[in-house]
Formats: C-alpha cells, sequence, structure tokens
C-alpha cells in the first residue's frame, strides 16, 4: 500500500442528523481526515443511484449518513437510502468493483463524537482499498 | 405496458467490446414507466459501463440520450447526429425500439440492453406481473376480464384443468390459476353459468401464428411509407 | 357401437369394468412394453399407454400401443396437448385408427416445467375438452376445420379425466358435463385416495344424471410408502391422501402389503357405489402388482362381453 495515498471520499449526509452532527463536531474541534467532501440533503432518502454512481466515478468511496431507523423524518427515507446504497454496491460488485465502497451509516444529530468516528472508520477503510480502479479520470 | 428488464452488465459489456464510443440510447416510454430503460437507468448504465472500461485501462467514451420513445421513427432522425459519432449504439428500449433504431440506422451497429419480457401490469413498486399475449382476438368478454391466454400456464380455454389447487397453479405456488381467478369472478357477478358452454378451438391467425403482424388504418393514411 | 372395442362392449354391457396404465420406457426397448403386456394380459379390458407422462420424453404411446395389439392387449392411448397442434393431433388419431388402436384417452398434459425438457416450448394449441370435439367430429366424419372426410372416418371410443380433487370443487362436475357435452364415452379419474372427497363429487355426478351420459371410472393407485403418500398430499397439485390412509402406512410393517390392502378395499368399496361403472388402477412403476390387485378385489377373471 502506497503512505502517501489519500483517498477522496463524499458523504451524503441527511440534514437532520449527520449534516447536525457534523456542526457539532466541527464546533468542538474533532478531527475530519482532509479530501472528504459533505452534501447535504434534506433527507437521506433523497439519494438516487445515479447519486451514488455518479460521485463513484470521481471519488474512491461515498458514504450515506441518515437518520437512526424508525426515526425518519419522511417516515421510511432512510429505508429507501439502505436499499439504494445495496443496490449501488451490488451494481460495483457485477463490475468487478469493491462493494465496501458505498456504505449507509445510522445516527442521530447529538452523536458527533460517533460521527468523527464513523468518517475516520470508512476513510481508513478505503484507504486500505486503495484507490477506485473504475475512477474516470480526464 | 411493455416490461422490460436490463441485460445483465457481462452480457452488454461483450457486446461493447470492440468499440471505443457508444451511445447509450434510453427511452422515455413503456421502459421508463418500468424502471429498464429510462433516462435514470441510461444514467446508471453510462456510469457502470465507464467505471467497468476504466478499470481494466480501457475507456469507453460514452455518449447518453433518451429520446421520447424509439418506437417512432421521428423520434430517432432527432438523434441521427448522435449516432453519427459513435461506433455503436445500445438501445434500452424494448424489443420494438431496438428493431426501429437498427432500420433508423442503418449503417450503425445497434446492440440490445436490455430483454423485453412481456406486456403487464405494474402491481406494486418493483413488481409486475403478465396480463397480455397479443393474440389478436381478444376473448375478455367471456371470462370475466381475466386472460386464459396470458395467465393460464396452459392457455386452455375451457379450464381449469386438474393442476388448480387452492386457487394457485400446478407450475408454482406465487402463480395464481387463472381459470381459478375466472372462476371466483364470474362467480361473484352471478355469470358463473356461462362457462357451462364450451369455447370454441381459438383462431390463432389473429396471432403471431399468422405470420408478423401489420395493421393499415387507411382512414389515417395520408402518404404512404415513412 | 362406437369403436366396439373390449372396454367400450364391457362398458355398455353394464359390468364392473378394470382398465389398467402402463408407463412406457424411456428407450425404443419395446421389450418392456411387451413384459407388461404378457404379464397384464386378460387382467384389465384395456390398458392406457400414457403420452411423455410428466413431460418427460419416452416411447410413444401409439408404438406402445401397437406393441401392445401384437401381445393380444388392447390399448387406450393418451394424447396431451402439450406437445402438439391439432394438424399433428388429428393425423396421429388417422395413424393409430389405422393401426387398429381403438380407444384415445384426451388430456391436458403436465406442464412441461415438471419434465427432462423445462426449457421447451409448450403447443396448446387446443385443450382437452376441444380435443375431445374434434376427436367426435372426427369419428362422424369431419376434420377439425369442418372438412369432410372422403373415405371412412376412424372408429374410436373418446376418454376423458376427471380430477375431483381439485379446485374449485363445485365447478369440477361442471368440467366433467361439458366434456361429455363435448363427445367423451368415459372418464378416468384423477387417483382416489380420499374417499370421503370422492363420494361427494360422484354424488354431485349423479345429482346431475352425469353417470348416465358418461361412463366413470375411479382411479386407483397403491401407495408403496407413507412417504410417498405424505408427498404426493403436499407438493403434487390436485392430488390429497386421506389421513387415515398415511397413517395406515405409517404404522404397518409392511407399508407395500398395506397399500395393496387399501386399493383392494377401496375397490371393494367403490363397487357399491351408484353410478361408477369400474376402476381405473394406476399402479405408477409398479405395473406387475395389477394382478394381485385384480385378483384379491375379485375383479378376476374378467367376464367376457
Amino acid at each position: 500500500m502506497n503512505h502517501n495515498y489519500q483517498p477522496k471520499i463524499v458523504v451524503f449526509t441527511c440534514e437532520n442528523s449527520g449534516w447536525l452532527a457534523l456542526k457539532h463536531a466541527s464546533a468542538l474541534g474533532l478531527l475530519i481526515p482532509e479530501r472528504v467532501e459533505f452534501i447535504k440533503l434534506p433527507c437521506s432518502g433523497k439519494v438516487d443511484l445515479l447519486y451514488l454512481l455518479k460521485a463513484l466515478e470521481k471519488v474512491d468511496g461515498t458514504l450515506v449518513i441518515a437518520c437512526q431507523k424508525e426515526n425518519c423524518k419522511f417516515l421510511k427515507g432512510n429505508l429507501r437510502a439502505e436499499q439504494r446504497v445495496n443496490r449501488a454496491g451490488k451494481l460495483l460488485k457485477e463490475i468487478g468493483l469493491e462493494e465496501e465502497r458505498v456504505r449507509i451509516v445510522y445516527l442521530a444529530a447529538n452523536m458527533e463524537h460517533k460521527f468523527a468516528e464513523t468518517v475516520q472508520n470508512f476513510y481508513d477503510k478505503i484507504r486500505e482499498l486503495g484507490p477506485n480502479r473504475g475512477k474516470v479520470m480526464k | 405496458m411493455i416490461i422490460a428488464e436490463r441485460k445483465p452488465i457481462d452480457e452488454i459489456l461483450k457486446f461493447l467490446n470492440k468499440h471505443q464510443k457508444v451511445l447509450v440510447l434510453g427511452c422515455g416510454g413503456c421502459v421508463t414507466v418500468c424502471l429498464a430503460g429510462g433516462e435514470t437507468e441510461t444514467g446508471i448504465l453510462h456510469s457502470q459501463l465507464t467505471m467497468a472500461r476504466n478499470k481494466e485501462g480501457r475507456p469507453l467514451d460514452v455518449i447518453e440520450k433518451t429520446v421520447e420513445r424509439q418506437c417512432d421513427f421521428e423520434y430517432l432522425a432527432g438523434v441521427r447526429h448522435l449516432v453519427k459519432e459513435v461506433d455503436a449504439v445500445l438501445s434500452l428500449a424494448c424489443g420494438i425500439g431496438i428493431q426501429t433504431c437498427a432500420e433508423a440506422f442503418p449503417e450503425k451497429l445497434v446492440w440490445p440492453g436490455v430483454n423485453t419480457k412481456f406486456l403487464g401490469v405494474n402491481l406494486n413498486v418493483g413488481e409486475w406481473a403478465e396480463r397480455c399475449q397479443a393474440c389478436g382476438h381478444c376473448v375478455l368478454d367471456k371470462t370475466g376480464g381475466i386472460c386464459p391466454v396470458a395467465r393460464c400456464s396452459k392457455s386452455i380455454f375451457n379450464g381449469p384443468c386438474g393442476g388448480s389447487q387452492g386457487g394457485k397453479c400446478e407450475v408454482s405456488p406465487d402463480t395464481d390459476c387463472a381459470w381459478a381467478l375466472i372462476y371466483d369472478r364470474l362467480s361473484r357477478l352471478g355469470e358463473v353459468d356461462s362457462l357451462r358452454e364450451i369455447m370454441p378451438v381459438k383462431d390463432w391467425s389473429f396471432s403471431r401464428d399468422g405470420g408478423p403482424r401489420k395493421l393499415v388504418r387507411e382512414d389515417l393514411e395520408l402518404e404512404s411509407g415513412q | 357401437m362406437k369403436a366396439d372395442s373390449n372396454l367400450e362392449r364391457m362398458l355398455e354391457s353394464g359390468s364392473f369394468t378394470v382398465t389398467g396404465e402402463i408407463g412406457p420406457p424411456k428407450s425404443c426397448n419395446g421389450d418392456v412394453v411387451r413384459h407388461h403386456a404378457k404379464m397384464l394380459k386378460g387382467c384389465c379390458e384395456s390398458f392406457n399407454l400414457t403420452d411423455n407422462q410428466t413431460a418427460i420424453v419416452r416411447l410413444s404411446s401409439i408404438a406402445a400401443g401397437k406393441i401392445l395389439l401384437e401381445e393380444g392387449c388392447e390399448p387406450n392411448i393418451q394424447i396431451v396437448c402439450r406437445d402438439r397442434n391439432r394438424i399433428a393431433i388429428q393425423s396421429d388419431v388417422l395413424g393409430a385408427a389405422a393401426l387398429g388402436i381403438k380407444n384415445i384417452l384426451c388430456l391436458s398434459g403436465d406442464h412441461q416445467k415438471f419434465g427432462n425438457h423445462p426449457t421447451s416450448k409448450n403447443v396448446y394449441d387446443i385443450d382437452s375438452i376441444q380435443l375431445i370435439k374434434i376427436l367426435d367430429g372426427m369419428r362422424n366424419g369431419y376434420f377439425a376445420n369442418g372438412e369432410e372426410m372422403r373415405d371412412e372416418p376412424p372408429k374410436i371410443l373418446i376418454g376423458c379425466a376427471a380430477n375431483p380433487f381439485a379446485d374449485p370443487f363445485e365447478f369440477r362436475v361442471t368440467r366433467l358435463e361439458k366434456k361429455a357435452d363435448a363427445g367423451a364415452d368415459f372418464c378416468q379419474t384423477q387417483c382416489v385416495l380420499d374417499l370421503e372427497r370422492f363420494e361427494r363429487w360422484m354424488e354431485m355426478v349423479r345429482a346431475r344424471g352425469l353417470h348416465k351420459r358418461i361412463k366413470i371410472l375411479a382411479g386407483i393407485t397403491p401407495l408403496k410408502s407413507a412417504k410417498v403418500a405424505k408427498y404426493m398430499n403436499n407438493n403434487v397439485a390436485g392430488m390429497m391422501v386421506s389421513e387415515e390412509y398415511i397413517n395406515r402406512l405409517e404404522h404397518a410393517d409392511d407399508p407395500k402389503a398395506e397399500g395393496i390392502n387399501i386399493a383392494v378395499e377401496q375397490i371393494q368399496h367403490l363397487k357399491n357405489i351408484e353410478g361408477l361403472a369400474g376402476v381405473h388402477i394406476m399402479a405408477i412403476a409398479w405395473e406387475e402388482i395389477i394382478p394381485e390387485i385384480c385378483k384379491r378385489a375379485g375383479l378376476n377373471p374378467r367376464p367376457q362381453a
């Protein structure tokens, strides 16, 4: 493994949980890896298969941070997000890429420590996997 | 509606193996509604193809476009300039759209991106079921609005056969026996006595068995040809 | 007389009629059929020859029928609608009649999904009731398209099947009535392994006077074990096996012998059911047991008709 390798990651966050946890984590000065881009969504259910795949054309990993199960403001948004993440993983696997490059995690707005830890863990995992071989270089 | 399902990616990658640049052409008709080949699915396939070929170090240039309907030549005329640019077209339309593409672009290879499955109904999100076989001579008037040609595993006209049990077909416990459905519905409507009559042998010449079918409405024709 | 077959004469005489069944082999070895014919000769009026039963490729029923004729046994060939269209079926009927075959049983046929060629295309140009009607037309000198035959029409006795154990139960008798209307002369039922339901069905048959229009033979299948009985009950669509029989087979020291006992008892019981013309013994892959069952049930020797 190349020790200097720094993966690029996109995190889709629900504005009712992940996004707020990010704000709290930043306020507390919790460490968040550098090359991670956060995107705010009105609900994790807004995540579309296409969002995940288009992101993966450009980055090494995609994480969705959704509200805890049975706690979605729109009732089933987080469950829909889960189905799409699973499907995206399958589509990656079909073409010989690692399905672990796309993942979903559930947490609440007040779980900033878990948030920082989750992002770090995912980052480490992607770093371990190495660069996304399907990435489109242009 | 026509129900289709996207072909496995391995099969599509094999079709496109020798090409460097392709047009992935979606259709805004039935395949959009059944989530097999509309704008979204075109985008998804675009992504998958690009990443798959990138992984192999043999990038594939993909142009993506979805037209209103691929079963009408006039909509295909609008993408002729794109077709000129590519090695081949991958059509995500049903079998009809794919063939119309092949006919509209005689100088270009056109590959099928979906398997056209059946004429059916949307039962639930992500769930479709066959309802019609386009046999060309509708008998729904005699069968309570439930088609024995499409929905009976044996397409029999004087059912149910001896394999009907508990309302299910012998072929699979997940399949409703069409004749049990017909019987139940006509019973509820007080019309079950109509099933006493023997339905005569079917004239299959209206179906595919009469050769490829064609319909001409002279009242609508102003000038012939395309 | 429509066909002047053994079977027809016996049915017309009013004597309790017995038919058997022989499954042709999955090979061209005609000696297998010949062996069964020699063994079973004389114990039944006629023998059904299955037409690629359960959608498994076997020696053809017409060819097997010819072998039976050579051995002095009377064949009753089955024709299913799964594999042939109206052109092929009519041609086969003419061919069978030319070979001297006089009894034909009309069936829809098991779906090919259960057979050894599940990827094949089925035909179902016509269904079993339409097939009966076509055969009835043929023996009256007309092809299915209405064209009159220029030569002698085939002389055939037309049989059909009925399944009192399939659903919807109330409609089963209506369906038999449709088969009688279409021209069927006799009917063999699915194997009776639930006497109570069969008797309820026969009651409905009598209530409509159907037993006077079509001869009904009850299907008899000796069971080899409780396992087979349970399998048939749970996994074969349109089959019912009563708890009583399953229990008896389960507790028997010799389940095969018990299976034969049950079959014999059933026949003796069925003899007394009003409107029943006889029994059809389907000893699936156990043809050699037919003579013993017939003997013990007091059916042999057969009377002359």
